[in-house]
């Protein structure tokens, strides 16, 4: 169950990484909308990196822990995550396996999701225009002052309490915040998007 | 004493035809009323009787191996679970598993779901809690776990160094994810101790052979997924299990990948179907070659059509019997029941035979009748009882399938003769009357020709029997049994053949042995357990086994808890040291809140206390890792039985050398595996035939010799047979068929139908006259010809079913009928030649 919210997690994150600049304006949206402007935005992304920061506050530590790393995506299926040190680490994302690493003599683990947990299942329901949301699951969307923030809340007593997605009008990702029932909150921040480089296979390798 | 019996039993049998004779020709509406009130009686026991198609039910359960082998099948759940092998592109596979394990838990038999549980992945989301907690149990009672040699690592873990090193690694693995799902398990076990204990766990529970880099029950060569599900009941509820069947079908529909199944339930109903229709079609195809042999030869369409129903009421009322006495009856031997159509048209043909040569040499009706029912009714009676009695003899053995078999078959017979006997005079007085007909002769077959042979070269006939026979008899030194029941399932049937792939793709060696040590108390049965576990490694050791597994090689039992707590004690001089641990937490920046449980628990001796095998094992079945338990431990109203399984090659281990050791280890343990049961099971099988072959052969001996009066008439009934069973053990041996549990019963049916054969002919051949004897030969020998013809028709045809149990058994009744035949035709023949000539010359 809680490897099911962390897919929603990445679904939720890649669909705010990939959103694409548009123009918005300040108003007052739907959730539908405010899925329908990450749908757009993801439309035509081929794939993308991008440099992240990320701030965990966690219940086993007394102080925030920062963290910078990079991310990778290429369609349909493939993301990648490495944090640079003191805490390096590894994650590949292959449709639904989850593959880590967390050093260079530590054995990797892998973890199967339900393939319909998989990423090729995920976008494939973006191929059409959102037009309801889905089963079980709530969603806030405001848009202020050109900021775009949507707050999804999973279904079910899961370990994930809420993920909101703050970007800009123009598609900029400012923040990925994900709340959990525990009290745990991580925030990611992404800088340097770039889209459509032709990344290959061979940069989506763990080793 | 013994002539005053015999002739007693002759006098009561012919009284008792006569009385049939009269009863049958002036009483038909009593007759036919008699029997259509039997037939209801049995068609009602009929259908309140169970078919059974597991394998299995046919053999002793008493037997060790085989009884340890069905318990092992019931405490594992293995006798309840169903398995699905999908074949296909690496790729393809888990999206297709997904598919059709969605469709498995949607799936509904009367309204409720179909199947309890869906297994195929070697991780489940949903157990993460209940996972963190075992680890958190493990974690703090490491004595439980560890091998003595990971003691060391053990104490090292607990080390400035080690334990600062723990610390970040926690904080890398938190960085690298998103949410915290490491939150709880980095808490539970904070120094990664569960890095020294989850390897033996993952190694304990690892019953099939899967790539360790998939997190599916994938095969080492990818080519292979496995599935396993739980259906919501029971085996024996065939009802359940033929709509499961139709479920699963239905859910592997449209698949791209190639989904296959085995499994008690799968196979219960997919082999129960493939014997059916292996039954079915020999049956059906067998009585359209009976009845056109029959109308060929005689051309009379309403006998013909007599024999199907003379047929099914003595099939009918056999079973009927048997259902009323059984509380079930085994697929296979209703097989057998198809040696009933063979059997069943040999009496009318005898019967028929002897009336229409009667009525074509002159003989009125009613005299023609007599002689029949009266005359060639006696060697039928006769015939009849000695093919019977020693199927009745087999009732003695404790085997299933023997006992069946004996009952059903001896039953058959019976009934099939005196439906015969009720059945055809009546026909043939009502044919008389509304069809009279000119008889004419019926064709001699070419036995007349053989007749002559016989009678001018009656020593080269002989010699060249004798020598066939001498030849035959060398090369059935040869025989083989093939105890192997793998060999007895359905070649085609879909669970064996899933069956194969399961062993090809995911066995973890070729040949398991199992061992089982058994009693009340946990403490003493897992003590004694370890000792064969010590036997086992020793074993491996020198190479004579690949692997074992045991609950021993999981969790540690209390002498090995006090070695390793004592080990423990020694390296830290007390227990174990958390003061650095404490301290990196605070150095390291974490909470101490959330691992004081683990804290705790240390600082409490957690580590340094034995604990007792029933909490562990508690344990382990609450957790994801319950399997490792229910592998190797498993109590039930007996008590508890430890499970130890040996994995080893096809050549390298001696058997009955590791069972010699293990023996005098624990005289008590029980051991099982499919050689075992084969072997107890083929001694099992001799036994019952020696039995059976004893009284059978003593009480056929004496109706033979009651029937004969002398001991040269049981030379002519058994002559054939023995030849004829030598001859088919020699052809079978030259075409490398063996013996097996099935066919062997085929020698029973030759002992009791060869002597049949020579019976009649010498039961006919007894005038004085040449041309007499060679009339009565053509007449006897052409319904022998034709019995013979009609019983490898009839049986004979399961030499094509699908089922090698049944082509087994059709292959050795062709070869046994067919040689007996030959002997009873043609040497018997040259030998009374010889005997009139010698009785002529004194």
């Amino acid at each position: 169950m809680i490897l099911m919210k962390r897919a929603h997690v990445f679904f939720i994150l890649l669909l705010a990484l990939l959103l694409n600049g548009s123009p918005c304006h300040a108003r007052t949206i739907s959730p539908i909308e405010g899925l329908e402007a990450l749908r757009r935005g993801f439309a035509g992304i081929s794939d993308f990196t991008a440099d992240i920061t990320q701030e965990k506050r966690l219940s086993l530590m007394k102080r925030t822990m920062v963290m910078n790393g990079s991310l990778r995506f290429k369609k349909p299926d493939l993301f990648f995550m490495e944090i640079n040190p003191p805490f390096s680490g590894r994650m590949l994302l292959r449709d639904n396996i989850i593959e880590q690493a967390s050093g260079k003599d530590k054995p990797s683990s892998r973890i199967a999701l339900s393939p319909e947990q998989g990423l090729k299942q995920w976008f494939s329901k973006l191929a059409t225009p959102v037009t309801s949301l889905p089963d079980g699951v709530a969603l806030q969307a405001d848009l202020t002052n050109s900021v775009y923030t949507l707050t999804i809340t999973p279904p079910g007593k899961g370990q994930v309490k809420d993920i909101s997605i703050v970007f800009l009008a123009d598609g900029t990702v400012r923040r990925l915040v994900i709340n959990e029932q525990n009290g745990d909150r991580a925030t990611m921040t992404l800088k340097k998007l770039r889209r459509n480089i032709g990344l290959t296979e061979k940069d989506f390798r763990l080793e | 004493m013994f002539i005053i019996l015999t002739s007693k039993f002759n006098s009561l049998t012919r009284r008792h035809l006569e009385w049939i004779f009269r009863t049958t020709t002036t009483k038909t509406r009593a007759v036919l009323s008699a029997f259509s009130i039997a037939l209801l009686l049995s068609i009602s026991a009929i259908s309140t009787t169970r078919f059974d198609a597991d394998i299995f039910q046919l053999f002793p359960t008493h037997q060790p191996a085989l009884k340890l082998l069905l318990d092992s099948l019931q405490w594992t759940g293995s006798a309840n679970e169903a398995y699905f092998l999908l074949e296909g592109e690496k790729d393809l596979l888990p999206r297709e598993a997904e598919r059709f394990a969605e469709r498995l838990r949607t799936a509904q038999v009367d309204g409720k779901p179909a199947f309890r549980r869906i297994t195929w992945r070697i991780f489940d989301e949903s157990e993460a809690a209940s996972f963190n907690s075992f680890i958190a149990y493990a974690v703090t009672h490491p004595q439980l776990f560890i091998g003595p040699e990971d003691v060391p690592s053990l104490v090292k873990r607990f080390a400035p160094d080690s334990v600062n090193d723990s610390l970040r690694r926690i904080q890398t693995d938190l960085a690298g994810q998103f949410g915290g799902a490491m939150t709880g398990l980095s808490s539970a076990d904070p120094l990664y101790l569960r890095d020294l204990i989850l390897p033996r766990l993952k190694a304990g529970s690892q019953a099939l052979d899967l790539d360790p880099a998939s997190p599916y029950f994938l095969s080492r060569d990818g080519k292979v997924l496995i599935m396993i599900a739980v259906p919501a009941r029971p085996v024996q509820d065939m009802t359940f299990a033929r709509a499961l069947v139709a479920t699963i079908n239905q859910a592997r529909l449209g698949s791209t990948v190639s989904i296959s199944c085995a499994g008690a339930h799968i196979s219960a109903v997919l082999d129960e179907a493939a014997m059916k229709s292996n039954i079915i079609a020999c049956i059906l195809s067998s009585l359209a070659v009976v009845l056109a042999l029959f109308y060929a030869v005689y051309r009379r369409i309403l006998p013909t059509l007599l024999l199907p129903l003379i047929i099914a009421v003595g099939v009918a009322l056999a079973l009927g019997v048997a259902g009323a006495i059984l509380p079930s009856i085994h697929i296979i031997s209703f097989a057998f029941m198809a040696l009933i159509i063979g059997l069943g048209t040999d009496y009318s043909i005898h019967l028929y035979d002897r009336f229409h040569t009667e009525r074509a040499a002159g003989e009125n009706s009613a005299d023609a009748l007599r002689l029949a029912v009266v005359d060639t009714g006696h060697s039928l009676f006769t015939a009849a009882a000695t093919t019977a009695v020693p199927f009745f003899a087999l009732m003695v053995s404790d085997v299933r399938a023997l006992y069946e078999l004996g009952l059903l078959v001896g039953l058959g017979v019976l009934f099939s003769l005196y439906t015969t006997f009720f059945f055809l005079p009546p026909l043939l007085v009502y044919m008389e009357r509304r069809f009279p007909a000119n008889y004419r002769s019926i064709p001699g077959l070419g036995l007349r020709h053989v007749w002559r042979l016989a009678g001018r070269f009656p020593r080269a006939v002989l010699v060249i029997s004798l020598v066939a026979i001498i030849c035959m008899t060398a090369a059935s030194t040869r025989t083989f049994f093939d105890g192997e029941l793998k060999n007895l399932q359905p070649r085609h049937s879909e669970a064996f053949l899933a069956q194969g792939k399961i062993e090809r793709h995911l066995n973890l060696a070729p040949k398991q042995l199992l061992v089982a040590v058994e009693g009340k108390d946990l403490s003493e049965v897992l003590r004694r357990a370890s000792h064969v576990d010590e036997l086992a490694g020793s074993w491996q050791k020198k190479g004579s086994i690949s692997s074992w597994s045991s609950l021993e090689q999981i969790i540690n039992n209390r002498d090995r808890q006090i070695e390793i707590i004592r080990n423990i004690s020694s390296r830290t001089g007390g227990g174990l040291p958390l003061a650095e641990l404490k301290s990196a937490l605070l150095s390291q920046g974490f909470e101490s809140g959330p691992f004081q449980p683990f804290i705790a628990a240390v600082t409490a001796g957690s580590a340094l206390k034995p604990v007792p095998e029933e909490e562990v094992i508690a344990r382990l079945k609450a957790s994801p890792l319950r399997g490792v338990a229910d592998r190797h431990l498993v109590k039930d109203a007996q008590g508890y039985h430890a499970l130890l399984f040996l994995y080893y090659k096809e050549t390298g281990f001696d058997r009955n050398a590791f069972l010699h050791e293990l023996t005098s280890i624990d005289p008590t343990a029980r051991v099982t595996n499919v050689d075992l049961v084969s072997e107890q099971l083929a001694a099992s099988v001799k036994q019952s035939f020696l039995y059976g072959f004893l009284i059978g052969g003593l009480l056929v001996l004496f109706l033979l010799l009651s029937h004969f009066e002398s001991f040269s008439g049981i030379f002519f009934a058994m002559f054939p047979v023995v030849a004829g069973s030598l001859a088919m053990l020699g052809i079978m041996a030259l075409c490398g068929m063996g013996l097996n549990f099935m066919n062997a019963m085929v020698l029973v049916t030759i002992i009791g139908m060869g002597s049949d054969y020579g019976l009649h002919i010498r039961h006919r051949i007894r005038a004085d006259d040449p041309q007499g004897r060679e009339e009565r030969f053509i007449q006897a020998g052409r319904a022998v010809l034709l019995s013979a013809l009609t019983t490898i028709a009839g049986f004979g045809s399961l030499a094509l079913a699908d089922y090698p149990a049944l082509a087994s058994i059709g292959w050795a009744t062709n070869f046994g009928v067919g040689f007996t035949a030959l002997f009873a035709l043609v040497t018997l023949p040259a030998v009374i030649v010889l005997l009139i000539k010698r009785s002529t010359l004194k």
